[in-house]
């Protein structure tokens, strides 16, 4: 009896499979809007993916569209995520990061009726029906470094940020660029957690960037950018939040934050689809769209200078009107 | 108890019945629709074609590293290092299949997973040494390597196997030679789950139809006895060792050639742990491991659908895995205790007469 076990069990499963295989596939749907997210983890993780579901909900409230969501565990699944939601008749498809860009490349000449969207994808990652988008913080970034740069004592500020990829290290280069406006000689250090999630890591690179002399800090470290602002708040040192408004996560080192409306975006490109005006290509949200831009920390913003607010405001309507381009750049 | 001396048969299927039934409370808990996630879990898992071909495609690094914790688990080597092994096997299986452009197909996909089953056997190795030089017990060893290992192709893809480009954290794609055949597009199903099979059946004839297959039972289940009957038990352990990593390592080979074409540091993504769950819900056996590795597959592709179409958290799945896992432990523990008991009564009823 011993050996026959596996051999039932076997048998079972043949069962199982032969009955559920008479079950038909989903019909397709093309009328109505449906929209899929795939999200590279927890939809509940107050940032990166929070926000994509956030725009995905309101897709569904304010273009009364059809919604699923699946979060993709490895890279092996990125393909399936998309395939498998085109095949259930989703007619737009997020893959909320840069690594989707393979997958849905591939999986979008299979699906021409569909559109994939890539999240801050690299150039290239686009054609007919696919399209990646990227937030350029570096409107904000810009901004938030001339801050700084009047804000800093020690003439240096520390930038943590979560994996070293171009669009992380183009936002500390435009902080820099922002800062050398205030004071030519302000030195800007980057560091890389080497992911998105780990607050206690976060933490300790930002506090030996506050032993270093760093005194102003910012970051573009998602969830964990929390690090960051525990040691900046604990320490008492001024600190830029990144992506959404931060100044209740530390609101006595949180100056300002640079934000980008992820889930503005999400609205747009859908609507983009409803009308019949969409094409593939790569989008870069600024601020002239309103899609990214600063949001101060009531609280802390009397302590910048008067005639800095003033340089602030009127570089911003620059950059808002498009005078003044922040270039990107990963160097 | 010891972990080689499992309860075989009814257990396995209770256990899975419990965890089916504990998963559909917290999913009815939750407020999901019952019909709703029925409905999806059929469809998801078996429900046409496509379906079908995502099941195995998914059972594919499943079985393969439970095969490989089985086989250390037989001869009383507690590898649950399986998922750093896949690692060294997926940095392995890139490292060589980036310079296999113009080598002729079958040869190349055959260096690339030869690559990566010698990646994962060295990576085991080092834990078998430490067992068998410096007597650091494997469980440890094996757990602590899937750290280093991690963060050592963590590190790989930002430095010496990062894509040409130099922008993300990503190996460049293996040579398209390297790449396993489809079997049936447009599923992803390729060609590594024939591996797989063909894995499972050498592992039953190495185990049950060997003499080193027996000797490696007999080490597992008592090393003294073992010693006794003029085994090496030592050897035999590190040879299961070894074998074991080599399988694990093919398991992130075949992710690589069949699936991703690339190394990215998350690749693994907790294969590797629930390959322990398969190992035992197939009671340490390969026949039984190909079917719960099926069922393991079978569940994280309905659990992709469960999210898509009835709303459902992926963390159900975890929870129904993880329920299997324990429910199984539970009835081995209550099975071993009614035998035992059993054996008392009987043994008291015999001495008066």
């Amino acid at each position: 009896m011993r050996r026959m076990a596996p051999f039932r069990f076997l048998a079972c499963i043949g069962l199982l499979l032969a009955a559920s295989c008479s079950g038909g596939s989903s019909p397709n749907s093309p009328a109505k809007l449906h929209v899929a997210l795939l999200s590279p983890g927890p939809v509940n993780d107050n940032g990166w993916n929070a926000s994509a579901y956030e725009g995905l909900l309101r897709i569904e409230k304010e273009l009364g569209a059809k919604k699923s969501q699946q979060q993709v565990k490895n890279p092996s699944e990125f393909e399936e995520g998309y395939r498998s939601n085109a095949r259930a008749g989703a007619t737009l498809i997020f893959g909320h990061g840069f690594e989707f860009g393979d997958a849905a490349l591939k999986v979008g000449k299979e699906f021409p009726g569909t559109k994939f969207l890539v999240s801050a994808g690299a150039p290239g990652v686009h054609s007919e029906n696919v399209a990646s988008m990227v937030w350029r913080v570096e409107d904000a970034a810009y901004l938030c470094g001339r801050i700084a740069a009047s804000l800093s004592k020690t003439g240096k500020a520390g930038c943590v940020g979560g994996e070293d990829i171009p669009p992380v290290r183009s936002a500390f280069n435009a902080f820099e660029q922002g800062a050398k406006l205030g004071n030519p000689n302000f030195e800007v250090r980057q560091v890389y957690v080497g992911n998105w999630h780990d607050i206690g890591a976060a933490r300790a690179q930002t506090l030996s960037l506050i032993e270093a002399g760093c005194d102003v800090l910012f970051h573009d470290a998602d969830a964990a950018g929390l690090g960051m602002l525990e040691a900046a708040e604990q320490k008492g040192v001024f600190a830029f939040g990144c992506t959404k408004d931060q100044s209740s996560s530390a609101p006595k080192a949180v100056v300002a934050s640079a934000v980008t409306d992820v889930p503005k975006s999400f609205v747009e490109i859908a609507r983009e689809i409803q009308e019949g005006r969409f094409r593939g290509r790569r989008i870069e949200w600024t601020r002239k769209e309103g899609m990214v831009g600063i949001v101060w920390n009531p609280a802390m913003k009397a302590r910048v200078p008067a005639e800095v607010l003033k340089q602030v405001e009127e570089l911003d309507s620059k950059i808002a009107s498009g005078s003044l381009k922040i270039p990107y750049s990963a160097q | 108890m010891k972990i080689t001396q499992l309860q075989p048969g009814w257990t396995a299927v209770a256990a899975l019945l419990a965890a089916v039934a504990a998963g559909s409370s917290v999913l009815f808990a939750a407020g999901a629709d019952p019909g709703d996630v029925l409905a999806a879990v059929v469809r998801g898992a078996f429900g046409d074609l496509y379906a079908v071909g995502e099941t195995l495609t998914r059972a594919t690094p499943l079985l393969l590293a439970g095969l490989a914790v089985a086989l250390g688990f037989r001869a009383g080597v507690l590898n649950i290092g399986a998922e750093g092994q896949i690692m060294a096997g997926a940095a392995a299986a890139v490292a060589v299949g980036l310079h296999m452009g113009g080598v002729p197909a079958p040869i190349a996909a055959a260096a690339t997973l030869a690559a990566a089953a010698c990646g994962g056997a060295a990576a085991a190795s080092v834990a078998a040494w430490l067992r068998y030089r410096r007597s650091v017990p494997e469980v440890l060893s094996t757990i602590l390597l899937n750290f280093v290992l991690l963060n050592l192709s963590s590190w790989l893809v930002r430095g010496p196997l990062q894509e040409a480009a130099r922008a993300y954290p990503q190996s460049d794609r293996i040579a398209a030679e390297a790449m396993l055949p489809q079997l049936a597009p447009p599923t992803r199903l390729h060609a590594g789950f024939l591996l797989a099979l063909a894995a499972a059946g050498c592992c039953y004839l190495l185990l049950f139809r060997t003499a080193l297959g027996l000797r490696l039972r007999a080490v597992g289940l008592g090393v003294q006895a073992a010693r006794f009957a003029g085994f090496e038990p030592a050897k035999v352990a590190f040879f299961a060792t070894s074998m074991s990593g080599a399988l694990a390592g093919t398991a992130g080979g075949v992710e690589v050639a069949g699936l991703t074409g690339r190394l990215y540091g998350d690749l693994s993504g907790g294969i590797g742990y629930v390959a322990i769950a398969v190992a035992l819900l197939g009671r340490l056996h390969p026949l039984g491991i190909v079917a719960a590795a099926i069922v393991f597959g079978a569940l994280e592709s309905s659990a992709a659908e469960m999210q898509r179409s009835a709303g459902v958290s992926a963390a159900v799945a975890q929870v129904i895995e993880a329920t299997a896992l324990m429910g199984l432990l539970a009835a081995d523990f209550a099975a071993k205790r009614a035998s035992r008991s059993g054996a008392t009564a009987e043994s008291a009823a015999e001495e008066p007469a």
